[in-house]
């Protein structure tokens, strides 16, 4: 939680316009929100203060959606931190690998920003 | 003879100064032009996200401006779903940008700006250009009928089912790229897939039955089944794959009697279906078709027959030749 | 008049003729290439590189990557080919007999483990010791076989391949992670005629590489790296653009080519016996095609970019340089009797006729040619003014077809985001033409000594490694 009490979410995506939508929607839906624009960048921040839930972009540079969450997971500071990943695949196999690495929902590119806070308010109601 | 030289002298001289002024001029215009455009990207963006976001209306905009804002939002049209998308499809319409892609697919002389037009009317989303993106199959220019493909797809134009793949069977788009559209579309397509399974053209049924593969459900496999037993190799082998992701348990004779197929293609497809059907009795005849048969075959057999029995095919591969099993045992192994 | 005089005055018509068509051929390519690369920038905006990324439809690709003592680079290459964003694609290794760690290091960072792969005897190769697949990323496999070269690796690996197109990379190559996608768009938009295309090779000598990207692209220290730089413009984005739109592209850089698995196998594959394995490929595959008479297409694509890294050193350079052109020679000479055949459309009339004559022979022309059109000047056959004024027009056009290619790439690609770099590139123009050039015809004209004396084999070029600093 942040200072005002208000959940952090951390967005990472290196396409920046949506990551601006996601975080403007996230913004005005009561969330504070953090950026990132890799994956690197995402794990830093992660490990600096643990949100409250993450948001990553499977195809980021230098490390990917998968590998953040498997990342994440191995840590114990991160490890319970629920993760929704956005996927621009459409194939059967990268969302299984997503669950695999320990994802805990995604969302398929082109996305609906309606159905991306409503389930992260699943996510955050059921811890 | 001199005087020409001299002249040449100075003309390549002068062509020389006029390229590098030209390279001089346009790198520094491209280059303000570019910080001049992120200032407004910038400063536009708040609004457009309001606007994409339903908070309200954009402010009235300068002609620069509604050029940047509906570059962004096109943009967004590809990466967005739900009421948003909406969003755009009206905003485009009330700019009237619709009707003036419209008005360049049907008319434009040059082929890049009707392909152009096909592009966007796709990426723009407004469901009432599909028939005359269904028109656009029928162009001159490969790559406009190509983009018109697309952008079918894109819109989800069930009505384009049949056209798109009429077009891809004639090798006038690709057909990757028609069975892609199609598949956008999801089960909505089912109705036509089902009905192209009686065409003519062998091409047209093999390429209803593999997208219908990945868009239909159990009940198509009585339909896909039918295939097994067409003249066409290629609807044969089509079929065959459809059954390997539809799962018909019904169908393990002809997919057995297909793995004696006179086509490779059909043989591998239908190994690969019977390792998906986990029925036990396949593992005989996918053993011997491992040891036995051309490359690519005995390696989807051996990995088929891994799948049904893997302690049965490590007990055989130790006893018999072939590199086939042994490769599949060893991947199975692995995971 | 003497026989001497006579052979004076012809060397000098020669000479004369030669530079006339060599740079009026150039010029026009140069407006041709300006034309295409227009139209590809055109139809970028629809190419529709996303829709196939995304689709279950788009042919696989075997990446296949061959190493020869390759240790310090290899786990960066092939970390950099594991990011590569297309839908469907696996990477072979094919370690060479290296006589260093190359094979330790892949194993420890990819967690490769023995598996008895099969292997298509498609091609004929030397023996194959053992296969390895990576534990962690199923799409990595591993060919540890005996020495053979680089053509016997890149063969192994095409038996090894189980996708229906094959993508040729250096182990020192950077592949940019849209590249596949992008080289293999010829192939998604018209896969029944194309059955290779080529991407676009670039310098990364002075640029900035993270994680196994091009992050800042800036011109190198080097001048001799800067003069490659300029040069590779003019090579890829007039020579290779104009030859592809006459279907008469000889040349798909051994660094980065993606070839039907098919249209390979049918002509036997890489032929060992050349150190221009790459071009040789492409001038059997051009032949077996026309012979057959099916409509074909071999495309190079300006967009995917490959970097790789261009030797800094004279020797190396050298060493370089006349092993391309010994590969040329024996390619030619084994394709000899499609030179000048009609039979062959324009690769036999134009293609091969340019690369034998300008290419192959042309540095004979260039380093005899100017002596002795002086003398005929000193034999009073000349006027001095003749003789300058003609030499001042062949550099100036020499130099006005080199900023071309610079403009070219200022408009369509500027990648290079420093203006102080396109000034220097612009200054070094010059030096491409007066003396690197030069220099570049005495390589050949050594190459064609070795060719007389059969020379074979690579000659050593010393790896710094793609990714460290170019200031060791």
């Amino acid at each position: 939680m942040s200072d005002a009490g208000r959940p952090v979410i951390l967005v990472a995506d290196d396409e920046d316009d949506v990551r601006d939508l996601v975080v403007y929607r996230l913004s005005r839906s009561g969330y504070d929100v953090v950026e990132a624009r890799d994956g690197e960048e995402a794990l830093r921040l992660a490990a600096g203060a643990p949100p409250d839930l993450a948001v990553l972009d499977v195809m980021m540079p230098k490390v990917d959606g998968y590998e953040v969450t498997r990342r994440l997971r191995a840590d114990a500071a991160t490890s319970r931190i629920p993760v929704i990943l956005l996927t621009s695949r459409s194939q059967e196999s990268d969302v299984s690998h997503g669950f695999d690495v320990g994802a805990d929902d995604y969302l398929k590119k082109p996305f609906n920003p309606d159905e991306l806070t409503a389930r992260v308010r699943a996510l955050l109601a059921r811890r | 003879m001199i005087r020409a030289f001299a002249f040449g002298v100075i003309a390549l001289g002068g062509l020389n100064s006029i390229l590098l002024g030209i390279l001089a001029w346009r790198r520094i215009r491209v280059a303000g032009a570019a910080r001049r455009r992120a200032r407004l990207e910038e400063r536009l963006r708040p609004v457009t996200l309001a606007f994409l976001d339903g908070d309200g209306e954009l402010p009235p905009l300068t002609r620069r401006e509604q050029e940047i804002v509906a570059d962004a939002l096109g943009e967004y049209a590809r990466k967005l779903r739900g009421p948003a998308r909406g969003r755009i499809v009206a905003y485009f319409e009330s700019q009237g940008t619709v009707d003036r892609e419209l008005a360049a697919l049907a008319t434009a002389r040059p082929a890049w700006r009707r392909a152009a037009a096909a592009h966007r009317l796709g990426d723009i989303g407004s469901a009432r250009v599909g028939d005359e993106l269904v028109g656009a199959l029928a162009d001159d220019d490969r790559d406009v009928r190509t983009a018109a493909a697309r952008s079918l797809g894109k819109l989800r134009h069930v009505g384009g089912v049949e056209p798109l793949l009429a077009a891809a069977a004639a090798s006038a788009v690709p057909t990757a790229v028609a069975s892609w559209a199609t598949l956008q579309m999801g089960a909505d397509a089912r109705p036509a897939l089902l009905r192209m399974l009686a065409a003519d053209e062998p091409a047209e049924r093999a390429g209803a039955i593999s997208v219908l593969a990945l868009v239909g459900d159990a009940a198509d496999g009585r339909a896909v089944s039918a295939g097994l037993g067409d003249a066409s190799a290629s609807v044969r082998a089509a079929a065959a794959h459809a059954l390997a992701r539809l799962g018909a348990e019904r169908d393990l004779e002809a997919l057995l009697l297909a793995l004696d197929d006179p086509s490779p293609d059909v043989r591998a497809a239908a190994a690969t279906a019977l390792g998906r059907l986990r029925d036990s009795r396949a593992l005989v005849g996918l053993v011997a078709h491992a040891i036995e048969d051309a490359f690519d075959v005995a390696q989807a057999a051996a990995r088929a027959a891994v799948a049904l029995d893997a302690a049965a095919c490590a007990r055989i591969e130790a006893t018999s030749d072939g590199p086939h099993l042994a490769e599949a045992v060893d991947l199975a192994q692995l995971a | 008049m003497s026989v001497l005089e006579i052979v004076f005055v012809v060397t000098a018509a020669v000479t004369i003729a030669y530079f006339v068509c060599l740079n009026g051929l150039y010029a026009v390519f140069t407006l041709v290439a300006a034309r295409s690369l227009r139209r590809h920038l055109q139809r970028r905006a629809y190419g529709g590189l996303e829709e196939a990324f995304d689709s279950p439809f788009t042919p696989g690709i075997t990446v296949i990557l061959p190493a020869f003592n390759e240790s310090a680079g290899i786990v960066e290459s092939v970390r950099s080919l594991l990011a590569l964003r297309y839908p469907r694609f696996e990477i072979v290794v094919v370690n060479d007999g290296s006589t260093d760690e190359t094979l330790a290091r892949a194993r420890e960072a990819f967690d490769l483990v023995p598996i008895r792969k099969a292997l298509r005897d498609a091609i004929s190769t030397k023996p194959v010791r053992a296969t390895y697949v990576s534990r962690r990323h199923r799409n990595l496999s591993l060919v540890d076989k005996e020495n053979g070269g680089k053509a016997d690796a890149l063969n192994a690996g095409i038996n090894a391949a189980r996708h229906p197109y094959v993508c040729a990379i250096d182990a020192d190559a950077l592949i940019e992670p849209n590249a596949l996608l992008e080289v293999a768009a010829p192939i998604l938009d018209d896969p029944e005629r194309v059955v290779a295309t080529g991407g676009i090779v670039r310098i990364a000598n002075g640029c900035t590489i993270d994680h196994g990207r091009v992050v800042d692209v800036r011109l190198p220290s080097s001048r001799l790296a800067v003069l490659q730089v300029i040069e590779y413009f003019r090579a890829f984005l007039v020579g290779r653009v104009g030859w592809t739109s006459m279907n008469a592209l000889l040349i798909i850089s051994g660094a980065f080519g993606l070839f039907q698995r098919q249209a390979v196998e049918e002509v036997g594959g890489y032929w060992t016996e050349t150190v221009g394995e790459d071009v040789e490929l492409v001038v059997r595959i051009h032949r077996h095609q026309r012979d057959r008479g099916t409509p074909y297409r071999i495309a190079f694509v300006p967009d995917p970019v490959c970097w790789t890294e261009a030797p800094e050193g004279i020797r190396t350079l050298s060493r370089q340089r006349r092993r391309w052109h010994r590969g040329l020679g024996q390619t030619l000479w084994r394709h000899r009797g499609a030179i000048g055949n009609p039979r062959y459309g324009a690769l036999g009339l134009v293609g091969l006729p340019y690369f034998l004559v300008f290419e192959f022979l042309g540095p004979v022309v260039e380093v005899v040619g100017p002596p002795l059109t002086l003398v005929a000047f000193l034999l009073g056959k000349l006027s001095l003014l003749f003789l300058v004024a003609f030499l001042v027009v062949a550099f100036l056009l020499g130099i006005v077809l080199t900023t071309a290619a610079l403009a070219l790439e200022e408009f369509n690609f500027r990648r290079h985001p420093k203006g102080r770099d396109v000034v220097r590139m612009l200054a070094y123009a010059v030096f491409e033409n007066i003396g690197y050039r030069q220099l570049n015809d005495l390589w050949r004209m050594l190459a064609l000594v070795d060719l007389a004396r059969r020379k074979r084999g690579w000659g050593a070029q010393v790896r710094r490694g793609i990714g460290r600093p170019s200031t060791e």
